[in-house]
Formats: C-alpha cells, sequence, structure tokens
C-alpha cells in the first residue's frame, strides 16, 4: 500500500484500521477507533500519559495481544512484494508466533531477560529460536556486545555468565536481543527510562545503526521501522521522525501520524505533559 | 532436523540451569526408586520361578512324555498305533521329538546270600532315547546302575556299621557265572523313582515294602513245579530263550522254608491291571515246559494263566512289537499339559510325568499370586510418586510461566514450548530408569534375588533375571507416569500467553 503523507508518496507498514479491544472481563475499551498508518522505515515516537493505551497499541501491533479486536482490524505489509497480514484473520498462535519470531524485534519495558541464561544466550534467543548453531550466533552476539560496551570488556567478560546485571546492563542487553535477529520492525516500550547518559547515548547508537542497516552489514540492506514508545520526549524527538500522540481513551490525536515538519517540539511537550488532548486540539495543531 | 536441534537446545539448557538441581534430582529419584523396586521384584519373581523350572528341567523325565498303556502292556504300542501317533503328532508342533522305547531291565540275583534275594530293575534307554541326550549322566547312570544294599545284609556279610561301604559286591548271575557290581547305595536311603526292585516273600519283602518309595506286590504263590530246578542252579535253556524273546523277566525264585516257590510280577505303580496279557506269555513258557517234559497239574495251570492258553505260534512271537512306550519330548516344561491334552484327545494314554504338571500348575498360581502382590506394592508405589511428581511439575511450571511468556514473546510457538516441557521429562525419565536399571540389576543379581530365592549352586545365576516383556512393560509404566505428570504441565506451557509486559 502506498500511503501519500504530503511528503511524497511512500509504502506504509502498518495500517491501523479503526480498532477496538478491551482486557477481557473490562467494561472501558483500552483502545477505542484508533485510525493511523505507519510508513515503512519510519521511526515513529508512540506519546502520551501513562495509561492511555500506549503499551497496548504496542502489543497489538507486535502480536502479542492475544484477545480478539472488538473492531477494526491492523494490516501488517512485510515488503513490497510479499502482500499483507491481517491481524484479525491470523488465529493461528503458530503463525502469529512465527511473524514475531521472524519480523518483530521486542525491547520490553521490564527487559525481561531469562534469568538462568547466560547473558550471550540471553542475546541470542532470537537466534536460537530460528535453529542457529553457536558457531553462528556467538561472534555476532560478541559483536554486538563490544558495541554497548561502557569500557571495554564490560559485557563481552559477562558473555559466557549468569545475571544478575546492573539496571543499565540489563536494558542493553535486552535491546541487543532485540536487535540481533535485524528485525524489519523494532517495538521499544520506555527504552530510555531510568538510564545513565550513557546507556542512552548506547541505546541510541545502536538503534540508529540497527535502522541504518549498519548493524548487521552482512544482511541485505532493508527499509526498517522502529516504533517506540515512551514519556522521555527530548530523547524521542532525537530518535525519531514522526510521531503517534495517544489522548484518552487510547485515541490517536487526529487519527494520523505526524512528521517533524507538522508539529514541533514544544507542541508535543505542551500536549503531553499540559493540556487536555482532544480531537478538537488535535484540529488545532 | 533444525526443530529438533531447537527444542534439544532448550531442554539440555533448561536442565541442567541454576536453582532446578533439586526438581530435577527429585524426580529422577522418584522415577529411579520406582524403576529399582519394579525391577527388583520382576527379577526375583521371574528367578524364582526359573529355578524351580530349572530344578524340574534338571530331571531328564520330566520334560519328556510317557505314552503307553497304563497296564504297561508290551504290545500295546503296535506298528499301527505308532503311525497312528505320528499322524497326531504331525499337529502338536510343540513336541520336538518323539521315540518309540522299550525297557531294557538289569536283574541281578544275588545268590552270595540266598536267604536275602534282591533283584534291582533300573530302567535303561535306547541309543537314540531324548532323556539321553539331555542329560547325558543319565545314560551314563543307569547303565553303571549297582546293586542297593541293606545295612542288614551287610552285617551277614560281617561288616560293621563303621567300616565304609565295600563299592563292589560280587555274585553269580541267573547263568551262574561269576560277576560282580558296583554297590549304588545302602537300601535304607531313599531310591531314586525310576528304581523297581523285587523281594521275595518275608520278613524282608515286609520291611521294604514299608519305606515310601517303594511298591511290591506278590501275585501269586504255589509249590514249586516238578522238575523245576534246584534253587541256584541253571535254568534249563529253554526257557531263558523264551523269556529273553518275550522280553521278560526270568522268573525268579528261590525256595522258601517251606519249600515252596515265591512267584512274583511286578507291577509298576499302583495299577491294577488284567493279566491277560501276561497270561498270554506265560502260557507259551508253560506249554514249553510241558513240551520239555515238566509235569504241569491243571490247577497249576490254571493259576498259572488265569485264562486259557492261546496258541500262539512261533512267528506270532517273532511279529510281537515289542515297544512298551514312546517318549515324546517337549523342550519346553510350560507345553507338556498342553500337549498331554492334545494326546488324550487323540486316545493316548499319558503315563507321566503328572508330577511335573502338577508342579508346573502351583508354580504358576504361586508366581500369579506373588505378581499380585508386587503389582499393588508397585501400583501403590507409582500412585504416591505420580501425586509427588506432578505437584512438583506444576510447582515448576508457576515458576516458569514468566520465561515461557518471554520466549513466546520472541517467536516461540505453542507447540515448542509444550514439546520443550514434555521433552525434558523424557529425558529425565530416560536416564532415571537406566540408572534405576543399572542399579537394580546387580543389586538383584548379587544380594537380593538370591537371598529371596533359595537355589543350588548351578541355578544362582537364575535367582535374578529380568524378562524382556516384563521389561518393556515396566518401562512403559514408568514412561507414561512420567509423561503423565508433565502432561498437566505442557498444557499450562501451551497456553500461557506471550509477555505483554503491560502494567497490571
Amino acid at each position: 500500500m502506498v500511503l501519500d503523507s504530503g511528503l511524497g508518496r511512500m509504502a506504509i507498514a502498518f495500517e491501523i484500521d479503526n480498532i477496538t479491544c478491551r482486557y477481557p472481563g473490562g467494561t472501558v475499551p483500552v483502545l477505542l477507533g484508533i485510525k493511523a498508518e505507519i510508513p515503512v522505515g519510519a521511526r515513529v515516537g508512540l506519546l502520551g500519559r501513562s495509561g492511555v493505551g500506549k503499551s497496548t497499541l504496542l502489543s497489538v501491533l507486535g502480536l502479542l495481544w492475544e484477545g480478539q479486536l472488538e473492531e477494526g482490524t491492523v494490516r501488517y505489509y512485510p515488503g513490497a512484494h510479499d502482500g499483507f497480514v491481517d491481524y484479525r484473520s491470523v488465529y493461528d498462535a503458530g503463525k502469529r508466533a512465527k511473524i514475531r519470531l521472524c519480523e518483530f524485534g521486542f525491547l520490553f519495558q521490564s527487559s525481561n531477560l531469562v534469568p538462568h541464561l547466560t547473558c550471550a544466550e540471553n542475546i541470542a534467543l532470537p537466534l536460537l529460536l530460528r535453529g542457529w548453531a553457536r558457531s553462528r550466533w556467538w561472534p555476532r552476539v560478541q559483536h554486538l556486545l563490544s558495541l554497548v560496551e561502557h569500557t571495554p570488556g564490560e559485557l563481552t567478560k559477562l558473555a559466557d555468565r549468569l545475571g544478575p546485571y546492573s539496571g543499565g546492563q540489563t536494558r542493553r542487553l535486552a535491546l541487543l536481543r532485540a536487535v540481533c535477529h535485524n528485525p524489519r520492525v523494532l517495538f521499544a516500550d520506555e527504552p530510555f527510562s531510568n538510564l545513565d547518559s550513557a546507556s542512552i547515548g548506547a541505546v541510541y547508537r545502536i538503534l540508529e545503526a540497527w535502522h541504518e542497516n549498519r548493524l548487521h552489514p552482512q544482511d541485505p540492506p532493508e527499509p526498517r521501522t522502529l516504533i517506540v514508545a515512551g514519556h522521555d520526549l527530548e530523547c524521542l524527538w532525537q530518535l525519531c521522525d514522526r510521531f503517534l500522540v495517544v489522548c484518552n481513551g487510547g485515541n490517536l490525536l487526529g487519527n494520523r501520524v505526524f512528521s517533524k515538519e507538522e508539529i514541533t517540539f514544544d507542541r508535543l511537550s505542551q500536549l503531553i505533559h499540559g493540556e487536555s488532548l482532544t480531537h478538537d486540539g488535535a484540529e488545532s495543531l | 532436523m533444525k526443530r529438533i536441534r531447537i527444542i534439544l537446545w532448550f531442554v539440555v539448557r533448561n536442565l541442567f540451569r541454576r536453582g532446578r538441581v533439586a526438581a530435577t534430582v527429585i524426580s529422577s529419584l522418584g522415577i529411579m526408586l520406582l524403576t529399582l523396586i519394579a525391577l527388583l521384584g520382576l527379577g526375583v519373581l521371574h528367578g524364582y520361578q526359573l529355578v524351580e523350572r530349572a530344578r524340574l528341567q534338571k530331571d531328564p523325565l520330566t520334560h519328556c512324555l510317557w505314552l503307553g498303556h497304563p497296564a504297561h502292556r508290551e504290545t500295546w504300542f503296535t506298528d499301527k498305533r505308532l503311525a497312528q501317533l505320528a499322524e497326531v503328532l504331525k499337529k502338536v508342533p510343540e513336541v520336538k521329538e518323539w521315540y518309540p522305547c522299550r525297557e531294557v531291565r538289569l536283574d541281578w540275583f544275588l545268590l552270595s546270600e540266598p536267604d536275602y534275594s534282591i533283584s534291582l530293575v533300573g530302567r535303561t534307554f535306547l541309543p537314540n532315547d531324548p532323556v539321553s541326550r539331555v542329560l547325558p549322566q543319565a545314560a551314563a547312570a543307569a547303565s553303571s546302575l549297582g546293586v542297593y544294599v541293606t545295612s542288614e545284609f551287610l552285617t551277614t556279610l560281617g561288616k560293621k556299621e563303621e567300616d565304609p561301604l565295600p563299592e563292589e559286591l560280587a555274585f553269580r548271575n541267573l547263568a551262574g557265572d561269576l560277576q560282580k557290581t558296583k554297590i549304588a547305595g545302602i537300601l535304607d536311603q531313599e531310591l531314586p523313582w525310576r528304581h523297581r526292585f523285587l523281594v521275595e516273600e518275608g520278613w524282608y519283602a515286609e520291611f521294604v515294602k514299608k519305606r515310601p518309595n517303594v511298591q511290591a506286590k506278590r501275585i501269586r504263590t504255589g509249590p514249586l513245579p516238578a522238575g523245576w530246578p534246584e534253587s541256584g542252579k541253571q535254568l534249563p535253556e529253554f526257557v531263558r530263550s523264551a523269556f529273553s524273546k518275550l522280553q521278560l523277566l526270568s522268573p525268579m525264585g528261590t525256595r522258601d522254608e517251606e519249600e515252596r516257590w515265591v512267584w512274583e510280577v511286578r507291577t509298576w505303580g499302583d495299577v491294577e491291571y488284567s493279566l491277560s496279557d501276561w497270561s498270554e506269555r506265560l502260557g507259551k513258557i508253560v506249554s514249553l515246559m510241558e513240551a520239555n517234559g515238566f509235569a504241569i497239574t491243571p490247577s497249576e495251570r490254571q493259576q498259572f494263566l488265569r485264562l486259557e492258553p492261546l496258541d500262539i505260534s512261533a512267528t506270532e512271537i517273532e511279529e510281537a512289537t515289542p515297544y512298551h512306550f514312546v517318549v515324546l519330548y517337549v523342550p519346553d516344561l510350560g507345553h507338556l499339559k498342553q500337549v498331554k491334552a492334545k494326546l488324550e484327545a487323540a486316545g493316548f494314554v499319558v503315563r507321566d510325568p503328572a508330577y511335573t504338571i502338577h508342579r508346573l500348575d502351583e508354580l504358576g498360581k504361586r508366581s500369579a499370586s506373588l505378581s499380585r502382590v508386587l503389582a499393588g506394592i508397585v501400583g501403590l508405589l507409582g500412585a504416591s510418586l505420580f501425586a509427588m511428581l506432578a505437584s512438583l511439575q506444576a510447582m515448576r511450571t508457576e515458576v516458569r510461566r514468566r520465561e515461557i511468556a518471554i520466549l513466546k514473546a520472541l517467536g516461540m510457538s505453542n507447540t515448542l514450548a509444550a514439546t520443550i516441557l514434555l521433552g525434558e521429562a523424557a529425558i529425565i525419565w530416560a536416564y532415571s530408569a537406566a540408572i534405576g536399571w543399572a542399579v537394580a540389576w546387580p543389586l538383584g543379581r548379587f544380594a537380593i534375588g538370591p537371598s529371596l530365592v533359595a537355589a543350588e549352586k548351578e541355578f544362582a545365576t537364575l535367582c535374578f533375571v529380568i524378562p524382556a516383556v516384563e521389561l518393556i512393560g515396566v518401562a512403559l509404566v514408568i514412561l507414561v507416569l512420567s509423561l503423565a505428570t508433565v502432561l498437566g504441565a505442557a498444557w499450562s506451557a501451551f497456553i500461557t500467553p506471550p509477555m505483554r509486559d503491560l502494567p497490571a
């Protein structure tokens, strides 16, 4: 599908078509009638106050939402000629797992490393699930570890050891796990929260490198889509080129993705921290 | 292949992870214990059966069926009947070999002490007798049978109780020749069942008849026929040749104190039977005696014959089928009963071995009750272990739910998650069962088996033998129990949703 965003016609990765969903047994919809289109290769910042449904939207887009969508659908376009995946018709858990494994990468807010696996095994999990032998994934993991070290050997020495790790180390390892298989789409939930500046820099560098196909130069270059949910507007402003603002009730502001040319930093800041978000407010942008 | 590699990687990695050792050890110990008890029980039970069977097997006569007329009529197995038997046996594959046999008697007439005459009969076999082949020493023993003597007899020879038993005894046989034979033992000891011996009437006969394994029967007594040779003298040649042709024991006897002859006809076992056949043959002898000048009164003749003598020509004597019985060799003792039933249904009389069949039945009954006890123990233990392992597995699954959710978020399928848990259970089962087996074998073989199953030295290796079929059965039961404990866990892993990392 081709999106005419005013910046020229570009292919889209996700078409969010009026979706509504709620938690099992819940009375209030956590997402209500959201519509948006996310272009391929975009770096999208998902902004909004706590509890407005950013993480839920990430779950839905990342096929982690196991419940049924009440209304609407999401369409994911893996490549220019691969057709699309309609989320309403993908009921099979195995198929959803395969799409997650082959297409997506996840950086969870609480990192979620597997405690009984070593540092290197945690990073290589997506590769292990693809059946890679150690001789293949070990050099890749070593290389990735060396990219996010604050001091030489800080993480590469830990490669064969079990945790615990510091908060910054944990987040960096989780990030490496999210990018080690070079996914087409990366979902990151609060990647910069509770990190020192050095770790923030490392996260930023890795995400940039992945997005620009510099992280795994042996893989064929492809446009890669980054969807980041977070509160830290400065970091997101620096990292992303487009923004979705989620308002109360899970509505997207204006049901559209704003590019940096369409919205200012200050206006975004106001929308997130100051003003009550309404559709009317969006209309006044 | 790739999928197997993935499963193996996660299974092995999970089994040897930190914090899982205790759970793995407890599961393994449970399975090991169950394997151990099941195998030990089975091994001892099977060992008991094997030892008992080996004891039966040791006696070569026990796995042979003896067919013949219960009255031991020599002519019963005619050529026609043998042909009929051959036809029947074509449909009885359990019988490996069969042979028509005759008995050859070893008669020793102890002339050195006329007051205490003993005739011993040993049963020997034809050269192709399967019994001899099964246990070669049986044939050797049969051919080298000595005589049994009583301690009283030894006393009459001037031997004292403390003197060693003489190895040989010199005597004269019926032909009057001096012979030497081995002394097989003292008659005070219990004789092997296959020995039959005759004694003349008198106090010694009474003494012998009281022995538990001796059957002596008086058939006829009467005055000595006129012209009968004096005691210790050679019988007329014509009598000996007639007896020889007819496969009969030579009539024997000595004068008693009242100068009366004692006639004894052997009986076999407790069977009462018609004397017609004997009478027929004795009739021939009487005829021969009369033809040679012996005077026999009609009353004597009647006593001899019981029935009117048949006019049997010499040709008919030659044609008489001399087979006394047929031996069927049944290698598997377990088939004896079945073969016996088949042959009896076909009209043949199975004389022996009733005792073996009875023992086998007893053995089967006793083993069956032991099996039930064992099954009860293993069942109870299995149920407790099942409950323990199931709760342990449930606890482990709760702990692992988060880990499974993370892996699922990263792309692990439900099936793969469940398969990995099943794989872990299978590996725990496999090595626990292997260790259980490795412990059970030497323990049972060298300690428990011999202490529970009393066996002769030659059967020591049979005290603990685990049969393959039962082994597979035990393995399957334990596998099913293990799988059952992990199925819940696998299902839980299957339905665990992927990690969404959302606030509660």
